[in-house]
Order: structure tokens, then sequence, then C-alpha cells
């Protein structure tokens, strides 16, 4: 008996090591301690050979799952664009760089295209945007940009059946999803509805649908409640009233939004489509969607 | 000296980016949210990216990159990374059986990652340090800011949660007779 039990307890001391050994952390002669009581030490050994299998397995298991293909695509382009606008750290360097991205960035909205009524081109009628402006268009811009493109959800392709029958928190819900068939019907067939969710980007919810077209075309309508902002009143000029309901205009970073308002909610289309067409498809759907969102909600 | 170390992006890309995978997969593994994950990623590798200058090349990158990322999930995401403070006076029914379970010969991918979600994720993120990315002690106490015989504790504890939910159930119907059971290993 009482050397069963003077074993237990060589046996408790040598599993106690058990963890910094299978780590590599023990020190030389803690590590040959183990290794005497494992050559004599059967139950030991077996309890050993377990914990290492589950370390292997767990390893294997984890290991097997990539990261999605956009993300490291989304990190490529966020270092590249970010790293042309910094080239020192020294402060009085950065600052002068920092000087340079305002102006630049002045230039940037400059030339960026903010089309007043009966404008068709890009080389019409630009105007420098107030801050405002600049605010009220990256509200829709963000959420396109981030959820549809950065996260790859444009290539997510759920079902109308499923999205009605979804009731999480990302669900569009009773509230929204008529916009789904709204769109389709207003749209037609030369665009897909890959998917309509609700989300969340920088403390603002968004009601969010993506559809694809052709040529690559990659296409969001983006609504969310206003916060007190208003495209009227953020010295922005209609691009186009063709609907009778006044759609205003932005292009920034290669993408078009053309964004229009109810009481209640801002509306956004933001695509990779030519001025043209971002702003035919936000006239098109604009009166239907501004009814059913004053329905919901003034 | 008038300039600090000049910073270039692809230096930064070769050096940082080949740690993707781990850290896509750590983040997925303790917010549970693969998008979030993602998300968390891309934060993370945005705020390397601006601390870049800093970064004192030769230096361990992926460390530096995991302590961003803990850094980020302890402070910004903890409705994710549903923290539940384990103290050192509680223990887990897994944590006080005085056996060693059997353990299967073979164990299934989706089996030992439903038993990896079940613990704790202050035990989770010290197994997958350790486990998956085999960092040593040292490395895992600084990039969670926690002193080493904290490491070494979860790890101990997280462990035996694991292989707990691993376990064979064997005929033995309590505690008592798997112990006579091992014992006689």
């Amino acid at each position: 008996m009482k050397v069963i039990n003077f074993g237990e307890k060589a046996c408790e001391k040598v599993r106690g090591y058990f963890d910094s050994y299978l780590d590599n952390e023990l020190l030389v002669e803690t590590n040959h301690e183990v290794l005497r009581h494992l050559a004599s030490c059967e139950s030991c050994t077996q309890a050993l050979e377990a914990r290492t299998r589950v370390k292997q397995s767990l390893k294997r298991a984890v290991e097997r799952e990539e990261a999605p293909g956009i993300l490291l695509d989304s990190v490529r382009r966020t270092i590249r664009e970010s790293g042309r606008r910094r080239f020192f750290a020294h402060p009085f360097i950065a600052a002068a760089a920092a000087l340079a991205l305002v102006v630049s960035g002045i230039l940037a909205v400059r030339t960026s295209h903010l089309f007043v009524p009966g404008a068709t081109s890009g080389s019409e009628a630009l105007q420098a945007l107030s801050s405002e402006a600049q605010q009220i268009i990256q509200v829709g811009l963000i959420d396109h940009v981030h959820c549809a493109l950065q996260l790859g959800k444009w290539k997510e392709l759920i079902s109308f059946d499923q999205m009605r029958q979804d009731t999480g928190k990302g669900a569009l819900g009773p509230e929204f999803i008529g916009l789904v068939p709204l769109v389709k019907e207003k749209l037609g067939p030369d665009f897909q509805i890959v998917q309509g969710h609700r989300c969340r980007e920088n403390h603002r919810d968004y009601v969010h649908l993506i559809l694809t077209g052709q040529n690559g075309s990659i296409l969001s309508l983006v609504i969310t409640e206003k916060k007190g902002e208003s495209f009227s009143r953020a010295d922005l000029v209609a691009a186009t009233q063709a609907s009778g309901i006044p759609v205003y205009g932005y292009s920034q970073d290669r993408l078009e939004i053309a964004g229009f308002e109810t009481s209640q909610f801002l509306a956004y289309v933001v695509s990779n489509l030519d001025w043209a067409g971002n702003l035919k498809v936000a006239s098109t759907i604009a009166p239907s969607v501004s009814d059913y969102l004053r329905r919901l909600k003034g | 000296m008038f300039l600090n170390r000049r910073v270039d992006s692809g230096e930064f890309e070769a050096v940082a980016v080949p740690h993707l995978n781990d850290l896509y997969r750590t983040a997925a593994h303790l917010v549970r949210d693969r998008t979030e994950a993602q998300d968390l990623v891309q934060n993370v590798y945005l705020l390397a990216w601006k601390s870049f200058h800093r970064f004192e090349p030769g230096t361990n990158c992926r460390a530096w990159l995991f302590k961003i990322l803990f850094n980020e999930i302890h402070h910004y995401r903890r409705k994710w990374y549903n923290k539940k403070i384990v103290s050192d006076g509680e223990r887990s029914i897994e944590e006080t059986l005085p056996y060693e379970p059997p353990i299967p010969e073979e164990i299934r991918d989706e089996d030992i990652l439903t038993a990896l979600d079940q613990i704790p994720a202050e035990f989770r993120e010290v197994i997958l340090m350790a486990d998956v990315h085999e960092f040593a002690y040292k490395e895992i106490a600084e990039a969670l800011n926690i002193p080493i015989g904290t490491v070494m504790s979860r790890l101990s504890r997280g462990r035996k949660q694991l292989r707990a939910k691993l376990a064979v159930p064997t005929e033995a119907s309590g505690p008592n007779d798997a112990r006579e059971e091992v014992r006689g290993l």
C-alpha cells in the first residue's frame, strides 16, 4: 500500500510538469526527471501521449481554416493606399506631409464631381464641398466600402426566402423586407439582389441591399435614419430631379454616390457604375423607395 | 538624429502580412464570429502599419502583431470576447475531476474545435498561443500583459477542461470508478 501511495505521489508530481514539458519550457534537470519517470511508468506515458494528441489535434484543426482571400486583398489595399501618404515619421515632415495632404484633399474634392441640374458629364459644374456635405456623402459611402466590398458581402448570395425567414439581428425584418421585391421590380433583370441585411458602421445603423449587375458592377442601396443631416441643407445641388425626387450625386475613389432623402431617412446608391448609370439607378428607385420609407416613418 | 526610421509599405507587407492567417484564426476563435474577426484583423494591420516606424527590425513581428490583436480584443471588442473573469477560487466541474479522462485515439477536428469554443476565453487565448502558434510562455505573458505564472496556470486549467470535454464516455458511473480504472493503468 505504501508503495502505491509513493508511486501515485511521484506520478502526480511528474504530471504537474507535463504542460511545461509539452511546451519545451522545463529546465534541463526537470526535463530529465520527467524522462526518467516516464521510462518506468506506463500510466504517465499514456497520459502524456493523450495530452500530446490533444495538442497536435488542436493545432491541426485550427490551422485547417484559412483567412478569406478578400481579407488579404483588403489588408494589402489598405496598406498600399495609406502607404502613399506616409514616407516620413518625423513630426516636422509628417506635419508638412499632412499639409500637403490637406491641399491635395481640397483639390481632390474640387475635382470630384458634384453636379448641378442639367449637368451631364463630370467636367461640368464642379464645386467645392462644405464639411457638412462631405460628411453626409461619407455616411453612405462607408457602408458600401466596408460591408459590401471589404467584407466581401457582395459575394454572399442569400435568397429572398432566406432573407424573409431570417430573424437574427442582421435581418431586414418585416419593416424593410418589402424593399427587396420593390427594388427588384424597378431595376428589372439587369441587376441581381445578392442580399439585404441590417448592419452597423461607425456608430450608425444601416439597411443595406447589395446588388450586382453586368460587367462586374457592384451596387449598394444604403438607407439610414437621419441624425439631423439633410442633403438639401448641406449646400449640395441636386444632380437630377427627373423622377420628381431630387437626387444628389458625387464621385469619390472611383465610386459613384447618389443620394436622396425623406424627412426621416437618407438613402444612397453607391456603385462602380459610371456617373450616368449610377444616377439612373438612383432616379429609377427613388420615388418608390421614398414612398416606402415615408409609409414606414413620416 | 533628425529622421526616425523611414518606413515602407513593401517592407511592412513583407514582414507583417505572412502572419495574417495566424491572426485571423486566433481572432475567429476568440470572438467566435468570422465577420467580426475579419474586421478585427483588418484593424490590427491598420494599427500596426500606423506604428510601424516604431517597430524594431529583426524583433519578433508576429508577437508584436498578436499584442496589438489582444489589445484590440480586450479593450474594444469585449462584447464579442464575452470575457468572463475566472478567479483562482472558481473551478469548473471538469477541473475538480481527480482523474485523467481517457482521450479518443482519433480526435476529430469538429470535436476539438467545439470543445475549444466551450472553454472560457482567458483559457482559450493562452491555449491558442501555446498549442497552435507555439509561442514561448514569456512571449504569451508579454502579449497578454499578464505574469508568466498566470499563463501557466491558465494553460493548465484550460487544457484540463479541454481534455474533459473530449473524454470518451466510460462505462464507469462516476469519478471514483474512473479513478480506480486509471490507477490500474
